[in-house]
């Protein structure tokens, strides 16, 4: 029970804000390349109203997967200790989050053909019996790394904190843009639903 | 009962107990079942067909065993051609009997001009019952434009597996858009990304318990392009063959099933056929339209290979239709006619019917036609067009043929001259409401066949494009002969020049 007690950790209104805005950044961000990329073959087989309802679908849902696992984020939040440090937990969650954004990003442009095939290690990491292999190992050791270097730097150094945080502010305004858009994008989708 | 109406339910119910045309047609039903000894009529379309890969017609692999046997009881043509390379124009020239010039269906969606909505295959068959059912939502909304004629209208997601909520009601208004959308989505599995960084890896675990249900049975799901509509030919296969023997008589039913269009359904035990079977395809020259990510042959080899194993499911869904509608009885007094709306393509860099080009494989389609206890083989050689089948079905029912309808009445039937012309075109980014200026136009007057590009940026030095090519001597369209022919292509150009001027009226904004 007293376990219990310390627990339900949450940020501050603001802070909040800030979270759900960095959350949405990757979402959006990865939405709005993939319907570039969808756009000239959608304007070709069909027409631009198409290409941008396309997007618009896009944009709206980046809109709900981004306040989903805002909801699913905040909610695990709540059984981390009351007592931690706000600034300094919003920051090692933001970092994280974004490192894993950052994973997955790259795990789709794997089919994009930035990285060649027969280089990339993502996909060793899905498979845990090959991590046996020194590829393998290696993949896990980076995947590990790209987790617990920041975690260590970010804990250590307050002027890392401050910089970071300061690179979070701005990460939020763009993403106030992705929010316009996903305004305009839920009125194009009613206009192609009346 | 304890279940509270959907609104689509409750809306459907209403417009049926609602309906004040409901006792005329009832009436209507008994009247028709008067003049039962008339033949019914039975189309079965399947999208993107190419008549290139099937092995009735010479195909290396035996893609259609079961279509080659039931051919020895038919009409075969060997040189058909659709109207358009792609369902939405291809189908309303097969519904209309007229070329995308005159019915403007050059866009998804697009108004049909009139008098081709409201004077089509339906109409002018309006004294039988008609029934009409397509797995393909551009085909299906070729039928909702023309077809006020039709008596019974299959809704499209009825012979689907799952219904989505959300698409089929409340994006239901933008439903090619939004299912097409909710797929680059969602459906990281088919492409390998998708719009959705998180959540389309959970796809697979979600589709998973609707899809554990089908996969000891197929490769992959097998699903509509776009909205990810789970369906079983199967299903379409049984229905049509149990609705034959219930309809008031005589019917006219149309029914275009989505197989073998892409995404490619592949049952599993088709999945081996063909693997290292020794087949070459024929490299052919780059098209100023090729597609750079789709130049790769091997690429372009494999979705082949999965294509061919698609036709095989569609070619034993046939056969089963066949058997049934025979053990029925059905084929004593029925015609059938088995045909597509377009072909498929996987060379020069040009994939599936996306691009609008005129190569056999993308515009040569099947049609088979079965006379009500035909006996033998027909071959027919001669060059026939989709616009032929509905003066052909029209003078076989004793009925006057439009003058407006611009097929002929196909051979043996009638005989029209072997080098008679044979028009397809496109204009698919050319506004309906205004003269075509943005097209792709085919015009085959055997054994030649003449293609010309007009307005697109893709075109070299920004000047219209020629193909000319000598079917009799040169099948596989390698060489290019507008340069060294010119007698012959200006002739087949002119002709086609005029035909364009003639018949291309934009259509009326308020048609």
């Amino acid at each position: 029970m007293r376990i219990i007690s310390k627990l339900g950790f949450t940020f501050t209104k603001q802070q909040l804000w800030e979270f759900f805005l960095i959350i949405a950044f990757p979402i959006h961000f990865w939405a709005l390349i993939l319907w570039f990329q969808e756009f000239e073959t959608m304007a070709e087989r069909s027409n631009m109203w198409d290409a941008f309802g396309v997007g618009s679908y896009f944009m709206a849902y980046a809109l709900f997967e981004s306040a989903t696992i805002f909801a699913g984020i905040s909610l695990i939040m709540l059984l981390l200790p009351k007592q931690l440090d706000k600034k300094v937990t919003f920051i090692v969650i933001a970092v994280l989050y974004l490192v894993i954004a950052g994973w997955f990003i790259l795990e789709q442009t794997r089919f994009l053909a930035i990285i060649p095939e027969d280089v990339w290690f993502f996909k060793r990491i899905q498979n845990l019996k090959s991590i046996k292999s020194k590829a393998g190992a290696a993949t896990a050791i980076i995947f590990a790394l790209s987790f617990i270097l920041p975690l260590i730097f970010l804990l250590k150094s307050k002027k890392l904190q401050d910089k970071i945080l300061s690179f979070l502010n701005r990460l939020t305004v763009l993403s106030i843009l992705y929010l316009v858009f996903d305004f305009l994008a839920i009125l194009v989708i009613i206009i192609r639903n009346v | 009962l304890s279940n509270p109406l959907s609104r689509r339910e409750f809306l459907k119910l209403s417009s049926f107990y609602l309906s004040s045309s409901l006792l005329p047609s009832i009436i209507n039903i008994q009247n028709l079942e008067s003049e039962s000894d008339l033949p019914n009529i039975f189309i079965v379309v399947y999208d993107a067909f190419t008549a290139t890969q099937m092995s009735l017609y010479g195909y290396d692999r035996e893609t259609t065993p079961n279509i080659s046997q039931l051919a020895e009881k038919a009409f075969v043509y060997h040189n058909h051609y659709a109207g358009g390379h792609w369902t939405y124009p291809g189908t309303a020239s097969l519904l209309t009997g007229v070329h995308p010039w005159l019915h403007r269906g050059f866009t998804r969606g697009s108004k049909i001009a009139t008098p081709y909505d409201q004077e089509n295959l339906f109409t002018f068959f309006d004294d039988y019952y008609s029934a009409a059912y397509t797995h393909n939502y551009y085909a299906d909304a070729v039928l909702r434009r023309i077809g006020f004629g039709i008596d019974y209208h299959h809704e499209i997601t009825r012979l689907f597996l799952n219904e989505s909520f959300i698409l089929n009601v409340l994006l239901d208004k933008d439903y090619d858009i939004a299912a097409v959308s909710r797929r680059r989505i969602e459906n990281k599995y088919e492409e390998g990304y998708a719009s959705s960084l998180f959540f389309s890896h959970l796809t697979k675990f979600f589709d998973s318990y609707r899809e554990r249900k089908l996969s000891d049975r197929f490769v992959s799901p097998p699903e509509v392009t776009g909205g990810k509509n789970l369906f079983l030919l199967e299903d379409a296969t049984d229905w049509m063959i149990k609705q034959a023997s219930q309809w008031p008589r005589p019917y006219l039913g149309y029914f275009h099933m989505f197989p073998p269009h892409d995404p490619y359904v592949i049952r599993n035990d088709f999945a081996p056929l063909f693997h290292n079977d020794g087949y070459k395809s024929i490299r052919k020259p780059k098209h100023f339209f090729t597609q750079i990510k789709l130049t790769k042959e091997k690429k372009l080899d494999e979705l082949r290979l999965a294509y061919n194993q698609a036709i095989r499911y569609v070619d034993a869904e046939f056969g089963r239709l066949m058997e049934n509608l025979e053990e029925q009885g059905e084929l004593k007094n029925t015609w059938v006619i088995m045909t597509s709306d377009h072909g498929e393509m996987f060379e020069r860099g040009l994939l599936e019917h996306i691009r609008p080009v005129f190569y056999d494989p993308i515009i040569k389609i099947p049609l088979l036609i079965f006379k009500p206890g035909q006996s033998n083989r027909v071959d027919i050689h001669t060059p026939t067009s989709a616009v032929d089948v509905i003066p052909t079905l029209l003078y076989l029912s004793g009925k006057p043929i439009p003058k407006h309808l611009e097929g002929k009445i196909l051979p043996p039937f009638f005989n029209p001259p072997v080098d008679r012309s044979v028009f397809a075109m496109d204009a698919q980014y050319n506004p309906p409401t205004e003269k075509m200026s943005l097209y792709t136009a085919m015009h085959l007057k055997w054994p030649y066949k003449f293609t010309q590009y007009y307005g697109y940026a893709q075109l070299p030095d920004n000047e219209p494009y020629f193909e000319l090519y000598d079917l009799e001597n040169d099948p596989e369209e390698m060489e290019n002969l507008y340069e060294s022919k010119p007698t012959i292509a200006a002739e087949l150009r002119e002709e086609l020049k005029q035909e364009i001027e003639i018949k291309d009226q934009p259509l009326k904004q308020t048609s």
